[in-house]
């Protein structure tokens, strides 16, 4: 493993802290090297690493894609993405460093002689680059075509490690994984039968973002936030992740999964395992794992899902001042289709910490605006000296962690009007993460290519937690499979039925 | 906002009335307190906005005017995101005795409990501020390329270091250190002998050396060589060669073009790309650990056991 090469290291120090972890030498092999997630994420996040001085000297990138294409246009095609999308500024002399390392490999995934000459490709950079069998396969294709792939990487010996060669082979597989319980533990079976598991990378990009990252420091580096985190004084936590968008070009892959396979099974599941999560006993990938499994394994749906499991369906509307058609009238989607873009979930944790707290988790396109946000809603104060009608206008104690796009924490409380009354009110203080910090935040993928290079496992869910997450997503997609999806006008946030959840308990949903 | 002939408790009622009016409450991670000349204020000016966009501080800039005024004088000017990028700035120019007892003068200034950082371009001990400047700072921040004998300085620094000192001479080789520290990647024989090629005269060839000599515990020979720079703000280092136990070399060489190539025994050559970073850039870099540094410690006292050159009294 990479960590315990960079210890022998003489020159590397742990007190040194200057020293960036730098990966060794080694290739990156993006298969679907064409799509947009290469074009608009992964390779700028390599151009961006590489701005910053965390690339190894030697370092090749290799495409595989269903082009006629030469190593020359893949790199022309890889200068263009990397100028259109990259974070850091551009600077040809970082470009130039990059320049002549980039292989482009024509195939299709069924094509045995092209994995071949994939194989070869990566076995010369032994001699022309010095990578002694360190490469890592980034997964940027569609869910179907993994066992071809896998099966492919297998047969050529590709994805084994022990080779005569020596060096590390690890495989980045991005979300869905799978889409229920038992394709998940199929894939999962494959995946790790084909690489080994700890050489697994599932990204959840979200766990990339620096806020989520802060969770962590805020809750377990502090005094003051960890004794009030719990069912004495949480009345309910709110989970929102919010897009404006619509499916836009996903229609056949959205059409099939729908809002809770696409986001509420990783990314809201994620978050609500960081922020209800036990504290672990060190920050390394295995402790947290342990910790983000047991919640995750916590979790129980609501007996009556009728009133607790609310789906939804984008219908025509105006999202930002632009008049936006409904779901059913985007290209390639059937005029009968159930699927929905909106699901709203009610769920309890069942251990000590969270017993009788509900947790609110919603997700949806079209709605006002992009926004993901984990609210914290306190209970009221157990007595108040004051008249009612000097806090008629006083709501619930509040702290929301602003995941994206004003990255950040606010905290909402109560506090005297000025005046000669006692009147109060709520106002509510931030913390803006982005504000000044911004222009250095590195996106989430640098942090997780860099994470996959150094093998660094801290930040990627395992099979358990995918497996976990599916059970409690299942009953829910079996429960919605013979129910419609409820209507909701675009650029609103969501369906009624979904605030009716929250009204029968006197609750209401935060105005994200 | 101008003031002239004014007071610490004016300056801060203008800063008040400047963050009141942008909405206020900005949250501030440090304080910055610079010493600088009139000629040098322009370029340390720039050097923060840059890092002001990483660290959100309060910036104190003190220029000693008309030391030899006999009454002392504060003119003062207070920003907010003007010139000065995000930061929350005020620029003092002092006369006569005000120059020497700036405490009293920053102390008020300074934001709440949170770290104080001073930073220096130009030699305190000409001003008599080097004891003001470390009495309230949780770090201090030096540049000794920039004095007379810049060596002699290095070496005052590390007879005098107290724990946060750091100076640029460190950060501006991290680049440097990180490029030959992942050359070192994979190699498991021990070193025999290493070569430095660098102006002995620049204290980051200094480090260089006594930082190789601190992790392999083996004395590098430095080379006088003249070393052709494309940025002030680079080491004047050429190369450093290292000779294996086996008898296998490894080299790292900068060209004056900021190409580097990695030359290493049964590889192929690797070629990168090392340049010099900005002033605001290498002060970002410093001020991102305001925990004391004690690799650089380690390393400067290996420099301190072996220097050789001449001894400048304060």
């Amino acid at each position: 493993m990479g960590v315990e090469n960079l210890n022998s290291n003489p020159l590397r120090d742990p007190a040194d802290r200057r020293l960036p972890r730098i990966p060794e030498p080694c290739a990156l092999v993006i298969f679907g090297v064409t799509g947009d997630l290469a074009k608009k994420k992964l390779i700028p996040a390599i151009y961006d690493l590489a701005n910053r001085g965390l690339l190894p000297a030697s370092f090749v990138i290799v495409g595989f894609a269903r082009r006629d294409w030469g190593d020359e246009t893949f790199e022309e095609m890889s200068l263009q993405a990397a100028k259109a999308h990259a974070r850091t500024p551009w600077r040809d002399e970082v470009w130039a460093r990059l320049a002549g390392n980039f292989k482009f490999v024509p195939g299709t995934f069924d094509d045995d002689e092209a994995f071949d000459r994939l194989d070869a490709t990566v076995d010369e950079l032994r001699e022309t680059h010095g990578i002694v069998g360190n490469a890592a396969f980034y997964f940027s294709i569609p869910p179907l075509a993994f066992p071809t792939v896998l099966k492919q990487l297998q047969r050529t010996g590709m994805s084994d490690n022990r080779q005569d060669g020596g060096g590390w082979r690890r495989v980045v597989v991005e979300k869905p994984f799978g889409e229920d319980r038992e394709s998940a533990h199929e894939l999962n079976g494959l995946v790790d039968k084909v690489f080994t598991a700890p050489d697994v990378f599932r990204i959840d990009h979200y766990l990339g973002k620096e806020t989520v990252q802060n969770i962590f420091a805020l809750r377990f580096a502090n005094a003051m936030f960890e004794p009030i985190w719990n069912s004495n004084y949480v009345d309910h936590v709110q989970i929102t992740m919010a897009e404006d968008v619509g499916i836009g070009s996903r229609a056949g892959f959205y059409d099939d999964n729908g809002a809770a396979r696409d986001v509420l099974q990783n990314h809201v599941l994620q978050l609500l395992a960081i922020a209800a999560m036990e504290q672990p006993n060190g920050f390394v990938a295995e402790e947290i794992r342990i910790e983000k499994l047991k919640v995750l394994r916590a979790i129980k749906l609501h007996d009556d899902l009728e009133a607790t499991a609310i789906r939804g369906q984008y219908a025509d509307g105006w999202v930002q001042g632009r008049p936006v058609q409904g779901y059913l009238a985007e290209d390639n989607i059937p005029q009968n289709s159930t699927t929905e873009t909106y699901a709203a979930v009610q769920i309890g944790i069942q251990n000590r910490r969270w017993n009788g707290v509900p947790f609110y988790l919603r997700t949806g396109k079209r709605l006002p605006k992009r926004v993901t946000e984990i609210a914290v809603v306190f209970k009221e104060a157990p007595h108040m000296p004051f008249a009612d009608y000097d806090t008629k206008t006083l709501g619930n104690n509040q702290l929301v962690i602003r995941v994206q796009p004003d990255e950040g924490i606010t905290v909402k409380f109560g506090s005297k009007v000025p005046g000669t009354g006692m009147e109060l009110r709520d106002i509510s203080m931030g913390f803006g993460y982005g504000e000044t910090f911004t222009e250095s935040s590195p996106e989430a993928y640098e942090r997780l290519i860099l994470d996959v290079l150094l093998g660094d496992k801290t930040l990627f869910p395992d099979a358990q937690e995918v497996d976990a997450s599916w059970a409690v997503v299942d009953p829910l997609e079996e429960y919605w499979a013979t129910t419609k999806p409820e209507p909701y006008e675009s650029g609103t946030w969501g369906p009624t039925g979904a605030d009716l959840m929250l009204q029968s308990s006197g609750r209401r949903w935060r105005r994200a | 906002m101008h003031l002239k002939d004014t007071t610490t408790g004016d300056i801060m009622k203008a800063l008040d009335g400047l963050l009141h009016e942008v909405g206020g409450g900005s949250s501030l991670a440090l304080n910055l307190v610079a010493l600088t000349t009139e000629d040098e204020r322009e370029e340390v000016e720039k050097a923060a906005s840059v890092a002001a966009q990483e660290h959100p501080y309060r910036l104190i800039l003190a220029i000693p005017r008309d030391l030899e005024a006999a009454e002392p004088r504060i003119d003062a000017e207070v920003t907010v995101g003007e010139r000065l990028g995000s930061a929350e700035a005020i620029i003092l120019r002092l006369d006569g005795p005000a120059g020497a007892h700036l405490s009293s003068i920053v102390l008020p200034m300074l934001g709440s409990d949170i770290p104080v950082v001073t930073w220096w371009l130009l030699d305190p001990v000409r001003y008599g501020l080097e004891q003001e400047l470390r009495s309230f700072a949780d770090r201090r921040i030096t540049y000794s390329a920039r004095a007379a004998d810049p060596v002699a300085s290095l070496f005052r620094r590390a007879e005098t270091y107290a724990t946060g000192d750091t100076d640029i001479c460190w950060t501006r080789i991290s680049l440097w250190r990180s490029l030959i520290a992942s050359a070192f990647d994979g190699v498991t024989q021990a070193v025999e002998s290493i070569t430095i090629k660098a102006d002995d005269d620049d204290p980051s060839a200094q480090l260089m050396a006594a930082w190789l000599h601190t992790r392999l515990g083996v004395a590098p020979d430095v080379v006088d060589t003249e070393v052709e720079r494309n940025s002030e703000h680079l080491p004047a280092i050429a190369s450093v060669a290292f000779t294996m136990a086996g008898g296998e070399t490894m080299e790292v060489e900068r060209k004056a073009d900021g190409t580097t190539v990695l030359r290493q025994a049964g590889l192929p050559k690797r070629r990168q790309t090392l340049q010099g970073r900005t002033l605001g850039q290498l002060l970002a870099e410093e001020l991102r650990h305001i925990d004391p540094d004690t690799a650089y410690k380690k390393v400067l006292d290996t420099f301190q056991e072996h220097y050789t050159g001449e001894r400048v009294d304060a």
